[in-house]
């Protein structure tokens, strides 16, 4: 299953927007609705006093000349010339008995509402009004507007709110999006800054894109850091520190014993003084394993730049060929050109002095130890010896993980190796016997994203 | 040979002269970087020695520095950092070979001939001279086909001629060779081994360039 990380902006952005968003559709539906209201509630007042209006002169009239008279369906043409025709009001003044004793000419085939009850009511897209007269035996105005004005009105003010309001919803996303992104930016910029730091690189973190919020964080980061800095280098310093105050002492050891077997003639003394040597030489190879042990264990493995190995491995070979000159015992084929890894030289170093030192102590028949670094990012060393069972060879891998002792051992060494190879990248392969081969033993070290350069 | 060793630690620094000097050279010996540079500035050497963790500065600093002032003198760092990159970084500066603590004293022995023999453009141990057999590593000499025997002053001046085979030396520079600093040089010593080499190992074998010093003929 994908464990999908959520984004920092597109949740800010989500949680910001959504509700914004939200808050603006209701609130248009709120204006809205407030809006219908009071401009019904106005019309109809308008309406109504028109109706009051209507009702009064054709009472007058009818107290005046004793009937309503003709002139009463006349009593809105002034609208004809204010209004369009659908959008003119209907008059009726019916009877106390519900007969229409006068209408105005816009009321053409329109049919009074039935029943016809006092008050406002909607009918057929008109607004009608019933408003009967407060005299005893008078009959009552009907008075009816179409509703097309107002229905216009409201859809003009639906459309302004609605359009003012995605404006501002747009404005406010913008907004929105650019505050959003420039926050996460600058978070995203210190992320980078933290991600960037390693075992090189633990400098404090760069304070110019952090929030006053996370500053404490960052007081304690650094101050982690900070430790973690000095412990590293406190562990270096002693690696090298040590690799001078043991290996002096011990060289002033061995040079006086070997001196002073060259100047003694007497068996007896010379053999006790080859057995100091013998001794010396153990505890040598003993503090070069520790140091390298040390090494290994303060996270020697990748460098922050990339570097040349070539070299390296180049300077372990000649050295080895010091070390067995006989050309009929050791066959090396020297790298070419550049090889430019992350790995760090050092570790390289020790790997490969681990497995030379073990091809030549454990070779023994009549073939070659080859070491072969001609193919680029690769060192292949093999050695005759007899074949290893298939008990044995596990056994040796099983020895990779470091016993409780130390020892001049096998296992110390290729578990040096095998740490070393982890934290730098680099595949570790072993092979028993050979391939291709009834007898001997194979290691591989397979450098990890090199980049080549032919010579 | 002449052989300047630049080492703090005066107990390894003993049995080191001891048996390079058993091995017919002279080595001078300092513990800090100020009196080697007096002396490199003074006296030509084969070959230096050089610690780099010393009580007045890094070795190799020192040797970068002597190197860009063009000296060629071959150098072999003698040290306990034993890592690789420490390795490349004092071969990068200049030094010709890099021994790393504890050593056995014949192995730097003979790194010191290799070195030496590697800076005189000499691959092999063994020179051929005319009717000479010379033999670099064991000092020995056959002169057609017989054993030739040479005292250790003799053979320090026949080894500094050979080394720059070709090439007139002057007469300070091979006292240098076989002479200690600050030890008595007698009149004439020179030329009384001059005489005793051209006996042994042929009349014109060695020619005088008079007020300029001496050379093997071509």
């Amino acid at each position: 299953m994908i464990n999908r990380r959520k984004s920092l902006f597109q949740s800010l952005l989500g949680s910001l927007l959504l509700p914004g968003l939200i808050v603006m559709v209701v609130s248009v539906f709120i204006v809205l609705h407030v809006f219908m209201d009071e401009y019904d509630e106005l019309l109809d007042a308008s309406l109504t006093g028109k109706a009051h209006l209507l009702r009064d002169i054709i009472e007058t009239s009818q107290r005046t000349t004793g009937s309503i008279g003709t002139g009463a369906g006349n009593l809105l043409d002034y609208e004809s010339d204010l209004r369009k025709p659908n959008e003119r009001a209907l008059l009726w003044y019916v009877g106390v008995n519900g007969e229409v004793m006068a209408r105005s000419m816009t009321v053409g085939t329109f049919a009074l509402p039935v029943p016809l009850l006092p008050g406002l009511s909607t009918t057929r897209g008109h607004r009608v009004i019933v408003l009967p007269s407060d005299q005893p035996g008078m009959g009552s105005v009907v008075v009816a507007e179409p509703m097309i004005e107002r229905s216009e009105a409201i859809t003009d003010v639906i459309i302004g709110v609605v359009v003012g309001l995605a404006l501002l919803g747009l404005l406010f996303a913008l907004a929105s999006f650019w505050a959003v992104r420039r926050s996460v930016a600058m978070i995203a910029e210190l992320s980078r800054n933290i991600a960037e730091k390693n075992e090189h690189n633990l400098s404090p973190i760069d304070r110019d894109n952090t929030f006053a919020e996370i500053t404490p964080a960052i007081d304690t980061l650094d101050g982690l850091m900070s430790r973690l800095d000095r412990a590293l280098h406190a562990e270096r310093a002693f690696a090298t520190n040590a690799a001078h105050e043991l290996r002096t002492p011990v060289a002033i050891c061995l040079a006086q014993a070997q001196r002073l077997r060259a100047k003694i003639n007497d068996p007896v003394q010379t053999g006790n003084l080859v057995e100091i040597e013998t001794g010396l030489k153990r505890l040598e190879r003993l503090i070069e394993r520790l140091l390298q042990l040390s090494r290994a264990q303060s996270g020697l493995g990748l460098n922050a730049s990339v570097t040349d190995l070539n070299p390296v491995i180049t300077i372990l070979m000649n050295e080895l060929r010091n070390q067995c000159p006989d050309t009929d015992k050791l066959v090396l084929k020297f790298p070419t050109g550049r090889c430019l890894s992350r790995v760090d030289p050092d570790a390289l170093g020790i790997i490969l002095t681990n497995i030379f030192d073990n091809a030549l102590k454990h070779a023994c028949g009549t073939a070659p130890t080859i070491v072969d670094a001609s193919r680029p990012g690769d060192v292949l060393v093999s050695n005759d010896c007899a074949p290893l069972s298939t008990t044995d060879f596990e056994a040796m891998k099983q020895r990779f993980i470091r016993r409780d002792t130390v020892s001049d051992g096998y296992g110390l060494g290729l578990s040096i190796v095998q740490d070393l190879c982890n934290q730098s990248g680099c595949q570790f392969e072993i092979y028993g016997p050979r391939p291709d081969n009834p007898r001997g033993f194979a290691a591989v070290v397979r450098l990890p994203k090199v980049e080549i350069i032919k010579a | 040979m002449r052989i300047l060793l630049i080492e703090d630690e005066a107990a390894l620094a003993r049995p080191l002269i001891e048996h390079l000097e058993a091995d017919q050279n002279i080595v001078e010996w300092f513990d800090t970087l100020d009196e080697a540079d007096a002396a490199l500035r003074t006296l030509d050497y084969d070959v230096v020695l050089l610690d780099l963790k010393l009580p007045d500065g890094d070795g190799l600093i020192f040797l970068s520095s002597l190197r860009s002032r063009m000296l060629r003198t071959p150098i072999i760092i003698l040290t306990a950092r034993d890592k690789v990159s420490d390795r490349i970084d004092g071969l990068n500066r200049g030094a010709d070979d890099y021994v790393i603590k504890p050593f056995d004293l014949d192995e730097v022995k003979a790194r010191v001939h290799t070195v030496c023999r590697r800076s005189a453009n000499q691959i092999a141990q063994t020179v051929q001279l005319r009717d000479l057999v010379i033999n670099l590593s064991d000092h020995s000499v056959i002169r057609a086909g017989q054993p030739v025997r040479l005292t250790a002053k003799e053979w320090g001046v026949f080894e500094t001629l050979l080394r720059r085979k070709s090439q007139i030396v002057p007469k300070e520079s091979l006292e240098a060779s076989i002479y200690a600093y600050g030890e008595e040089i007698e009149s004439n010593a020179l030329e009384a081994h001059i005489s005793r080499l051209r006996t042994k190992l042929g009349k014109d074998l060695i020619v005088t360039h008079r007020g300029m010093g001496y050379a093997l003929t071509k």
